[in-house]
């Protein structure tokens, strides 16, 4: 199987579904509002992730595994940093 | 209610500790060196040493030619003074260099010693100018350091054209540094004295615009925060040339003026940019103060342990940069080891949650504001007891 082809983007379609679905069951959960402007926060954020592993194993192909260790730390240490704000954002118009 | 009584044994402990490995590690280390100034001219018959700072290489077995002199030149570096044996040929050409001793941070002077610095440096006579970035190569991010190297070149070449009998040109006295640091550095100083005041109303406010200033303009554009190392310096006695060091006399003059004078921190709570840093992702995460109790003591004494260890290891091997282990420049010029990244990123993140991690448990600045403290409380109580028990006339 093609792993860069059409089943591998509509597997990722797939997930970004179901984390959709779940993101909005737990906001739903958590009583927090989500406004349409907070839902870009959040695809940013889950783009950020995602891009982190993505660029990571992008750089493994390309024989530089360790740029791409380093770069994927970077990712997610921004992610984390995101996250807990946009956590606090979410939470702060909770009902 | 004063300090316990074990603080106050501790720290005479701690500063009597300090004073013997500064007299053992003062008188251990008489280096000899000739290996290092034998490195300038390796085509060299043999070397002669004139006295303790001068030699003569030859150039045969006779001693009928001069191959060169070799003196040793020194300056200010970043940790304390740099000395680099020089080589000088008889017409006064610098013809080799290689450094005697050092108290540099090893990434700066592995930063130095791997440019085109020391090429440059070859080859310039001795009444040459040696100005770093126009006459010889500067080096991006060591630039004391490199600094540092190119005034010692500079020192040793007039040293070894004199024994030469060369024609020397008074040098120039030093031009007087002051630029935007120090500007700043009033400036954050006279913010957080008027920020102590209990009757200013905007002390939040002022805080803050410390902190970002402090985190923009002494973190990312000069990268000068308060290190171990300048504590050290202090220690070891490098005063460092007042002209070119004005930042370094106001920073550590300031804490401690202001510490006399006011018994307050000017510095870690106002101005200090990792301690910024914390603040700020600490206010992106909501991050409170978790000291846990039970282990509170402990804690702080382990800091307290960590600090004394690293001026010791400092004093012994009388290099101030030797034991720093901030991570300042880590943040601020995105220099370090894996290991300091990651403890970087661990830092970084835990002040999201946890109100300024690193200051609380691991900055060796604490303690030794604590000592501080700690010896102006002392002398002051020993102070108004004398003056009670004095008669009056």
């Amino acid at each position: 199987m093609d792993l860069t082809g059409g089943p591998f983007w509509f597997l990722m379609g797939v997930v970004f579904v179901v984390v959709a679905a779940g993101f909005h069951a737990f906001a739903r959960d958590r009583g927090w509002v989500v406004t349409w402007w907070k839902a870009i926060f959040a695809i940013i954020w889950y783009g950020t992730v995602c891009t982190s592993f993505f660029a990571w194993g992008t750089l493994i192909g390309e024989n530089e595994a360790a740029a791409g260790f380093k770069l994927f730390l970077i990712g997610i240490f921004v992610s984390i940093v995101f996250g807990v704000a946009l956590v606090r954002l979410m939470a702060s118009s909770a009902r | 209610m004063g300090p316990p009584r074990s603080d106050r044994f501790f720290a005479l402990a701690a500063l009597i500790l300090i004073a013997v490995v500064w007299i053992v590690s003062a008188l251990r280390t008489q280096a000899d060196l000739m290996p290092v100034v034998g490195q300038t001219v390796p085509e060299a018959d043999h070397i002669d040493k004139l006295d303790s700072d001068l030699y003569t290489a030859w150039a045969d077995a006779a001693e009928s030619e001069f191959f060169a002199r070799i003196a040793i030149g020194s300056a200010d570096g970043y940790g304390g003074p740099l000395r680099a044996a020089v080589a000088v040929d008889p017409i006064g050409t610098v013809v080799g260099i290689a450094i005697a001793d050092d108290k540099e941070t090893s990434a700066w002077m592995e930063r130095v010693l791997g440019s085109d610095l020391l090429s440059s440096l070859t080859g310039k006579r001795y009444d040459d100018d040696f100005i770093l970035g126009r006459d010889v190569d500067g080096v991006t991010g060591a630039t004391y350091t490199a600094h540092a190297l190119a005034s010692a070149t500079a020192a040793g070449s007039r040293k070894a054209a004199v024994a030469f009998d060369l024609p020397i040109k008074e040098p120039d006295p030093p031009r007087i540094v002051f630029g935007v640091p120090e500007i700043v550095l009033i400036l954050l100083f006279a913010i957080g004295f008027v920020g102590h005041q209990s009757r200013f109303p905007y002390t939040k406010q002022a805080r803050w615009v410390s902190m970002i200033t402090g985190l923009i303009v002494l973190g990312f554009l000069y990268n000068s925060p308060v290190t171990l190392a300048y504590i050290t310096k202090l220690v070891l006695g490098y005063w460092p040339q007042w002209q070119t060091n004005l930042y370094w006399y106001f920073l550590i003059g300031g804490i401690l003026f202001v510490f006399t004078v006011d018994n307050k921190n000017p510095y870690c709570q106002w101005c200090c940019p990792f301690g910024a840093a914390q603040d700020c992702m600490g206010a992106i995460g909501g991050a409170k103060s978790r000291s846990p109790i039970r282990f509170r003591r402990l804690l702080i004494w382990m800091q307290r342990l960590l600090t004394l260890t690293a001026i010791l290891l400092g004093v012994w091997f009388r290099n101030p940069g030797v034991a720093s282990y901030e991570l300042f420049g880590t943040l601020f010029e995105l220099l370090g080891s894996s290991v300091q990244f990651a403890a970087l990123g661990l830092v970084l993140v835990a002040a999201l949650f946890i109100k300024r991690p690193w200051c609380n448990y691991l900055c060796p600045i604490r303690p030794v504001t604590d000592l501080i403290r700690l010896t102006r409380q002392t002398v002051k109580e020993r102070w108004q007891k004398a003056t009670l028990k004095t008669p009056a006339v």
